[in-house]
């Protein structure tokens, strides 16, 4: 057997400074987690889906209003009686709806009453499931149609009488849509902060999970605790690594969010072109504050889970809790002020949509949410280190 | 040279560690020897400067292991009973990783875990990826880690359970050479003829205290019989004797 030359009772090695030694963790802690294809798989599919989404609501729901309004599109609807009101039903199929003899399970069913035309006034009955969109769209386009009929059929006869519709309306409205585009996507664009944020604290969460419970449960965190290096410098290492990771998936979020809106906008004629790659990279850079507090959160609980099955179900939960401030701000009728600053993640949330509504935004506003989140981030780190100091922490049991 | 005196430590209501006092010297191999949940593990845990004593102080090479705690763990080459390994890094790399961590890098730290590797007959499996290694190869590159900084000190739980004999014989001939170029080593074992072969020293260590201490000779002629696995279960019957006859007096 080969030996070893004499040993040294003097320490081999020199005690690196702190910061080499945090690197030596976060590389370890790369090198592992770039390895894990599944947890760099799942990291690479969350940040896809969120522009996916919206991606798809949106270009549905332009479709869906250009299409929309009386006469717009062509529909079909089953009838019983046509026969009894042959003037109505010319008036609908000249504004493209087709009707054809009711069956048994028709969508959407006309009925004209029996002596109809006889009588000249009479009551149609439209039968259809709420349930489903597509025979309530075409209900309601139908129902439109036989109003504005009705309202034909009055004119004409108190016109026969020498009167005028307006005694019986004596106000009527006139809609007319003065935007130049389609503002429906403005409503899906305001949905974008809380999606990233929501993205953030869950992108890299396995990567901090595994870099902490993880070792724990695995046994490798004590052999780890017997080298000569202070648990908040394995904390700052492997919260390195989690935020890099955050990091690269926010990026790729964002990359999405802005390929997927722009190639929808191209492809709806209309439709309000989304936020430029300027917006987009301003809203990276203010979210780098936030990566580091989900960071930081997500240290606190995998120390406070007793496993990692746990800690899977807290902070699958957690992204919920700063992105449904987000949700409420983006439905909200009223901007906050600068107030909103002094809420981590939400603050940036409300700088976010008013950089996507190209509303003006005071620098003061990204800046002080930026050193509010990161007092609190630092805060909740040193939280992090001390649970990390506790002895009921080190072990599985 | 590890020094324990007074030590002490206790999990809520569950005292592991009772004024433990013992000494294992440089140039010596100590053995620690008691049945299971003796306070063994948690004696070698507060030496590592893993968990905190209640009272008591542990020292290595005079550095305290509380106060001094970064300067104390340089000079200790740990190998706790729970082996550890990451899954995603191979053996070569665990110990590239520990070297890092003991300030360790360049062409010094390559020539070392390739001697490492060489020495603990690592090479079929040193550039494979840990998950699914056998208890012994894992049990390799556990050692490979705590030797990769050759610290002055050793603190070794169980250091050839799960290896095979060819192996054992080497881990024991690499311990007697450190401890001949004046180491202070400090094991673990179950194996009473491991400790009979291997120390010169041994404390046995009963419900948290030590029991009896010195050579495997003085310790045999202590309670009268030449056989050390003897020696130790009529050590431990005595204690539990001594025990019952002070809870009846009492």
């Amino acid at each position: 057997m080969p030996s070893l030359k004499p040993p040294s009772l003097k320490p081999r090695g020199e005690l690196w400074p702190w910061w080499r030694r945090c690197l030596v963790v976060l590389r370890k802690e790369m090198l592992d987690h770039l390895r894990d294809r599944r947890s760099l798989g799942l990291a690479l599919i969350y940040p896809l889906l969120g522009p996916l989404v919206i991606g798809m609501l949106l270009a549905v729901s332009a479709e869906s209003m250009r299409n929309s309004g009386p006469g717009v599109r062509a529909v079909t609807a089953a009838t019983r009686g046509a026969d009894q009101a042959p003037e109505l039903v010319e008036y609908l199929s000249r504004r493209k709806v087709t009707l054809v003899p009711a069956g048994e399970r028709d969508p959407v069913v006309l009925e004209i009453p029996t002596g109809a035309a006889r009588d000249g006034h009479y009551s149609v009955r439209l039968l259809y499931d709420i349930n489903s969109a597509a025979a309530s769209g075409v209900a309601a386009q139908i129902a439109e149609l036989i109003t504005a009929y009705g309202r034909t059929v009055s004119e004409r006869q108190l016109a026969a009488r020498g009167l005028d519709l307006s005694i019986l309306q004596p106000v009527t409205i006139e809609r007319i849509n003065i935007g130049r585009r389609l503002n429906i996507a403005m409503l899906f664009y305001n949905l974008i902060p809380p999606l990233v944020v929501f993205m953030i604290f869950l992108g890299a969460v396995y990567i901090a999970l595994d870099a902490t419970v993880g070792e724990r449960e695995r046994g490798t965190l004590e052999p780890l605790l017997t080298a000569p290096v202070r648990r908040w410098e394995l904390l700052l290492g492997k919260a390195g690594a989690a935020f890099l990771f955050t990091v690269a998936t926010l990026a790729l979020n964002l990359i999405a969010f802005r390929a997927v809106l722009s190639l929808i906008a191209v492809n709806v004629p209309g439709l309000e072109a989304p936020p430029g790659s300027g917006v987009f990279l301003l809203m990276f850079v203010m979210a780098l504050p936030v990566v580091a507090l989900s960071v930081t959160v997500q240290l606190v609980v995998a120390a406070i889970a007793r496993s990692m099955k746990e800690a899977q179900i807290y902070l699958g939960l957690l992204p919920l809790v700063p992105a449904l401030p987000g949700v409420a701000a983006a439905m909200a009728p009223t901007t906050p002020g600068l107030w909103a600053s002094c809420f981590p993640v939400f603050g940036q949330m409300v700088s976010f949509g008013r950089l996507i509504t190209g509303s003006g935004l005071d620098p003061l506003q990204p800046l002080l949410s930026a050193v509010v989140t990161l007092a609190v981030a630092a805060a909740i780190f040193r939280w992090a280190i001390w649970l990390y100091e506790q002895e009921r922490n080190l072990s599985a049991d | 040279m590890i020094e324990i005196s007074g030590l002490s430590k206790a999990f809520g209501r569950v005292e592991a560690v009772r004024g433990l006092s013992l000494t294992a010297g440089d140039g010596r191999i100590t053995g620690l020897i008691g049945p299971n949940g003796a306070g063994k593990s948690t004696t070698f845990r507060a030496v590592f400067g893993v968990l905190r004593p209640d009272a008591g102080r542990v020292s290595v090479d005079g550095l305290d292991i509380v106060t001094e705690r970064i300067e104390a763990q340089r000079r200790i080459g740990a190998l706790p009973d729970v082996r550890g390994l990451y899954p995603r890094l191979t053996a070569r790399e665990h110990i590239r990783y520990f070297g890092n961590l003991h300030g360790l890098s360049g062409p010094a730290l390559n020539a070392r875990i390739d001697a490492l590797v060489e020495l603990l007959e690592m090479q079929g499996f040193a550039d494979r990826r840990a998950r699914g290694f056998s208890r012994g190869q894992e049990l390799k590159v556990a050692l490979g880690r705590a030797l990769v900084h050759e610290p002055a000190n050793l603190i070794l739980d169980e250091p050839t359970a799960g290896l095979d004999v060819v192996s054992t014989r080497a881990v024991r001939r690499l311990l007697r050479t450190m401890r001949d170029a004046g180491h202070c080593i400090l094991i673990s074992s179950h194996l009473m003829s491991e400790v009979g072969a291997l120390c010169d020293r041994l404390v046995i260590i009963e419900q948290g205290r030590a029991l009896a201490s010195g050579t495997p000779e003085e310790l045999c002629a202590w309670i009268g019989t030449s056989d050390l696995e003897e020696m130790f279960v009529q050590a431990l019957a005595r204690a539990q004797s001594e025990r019952e006859s002070e809870s009846c007096r009492l």
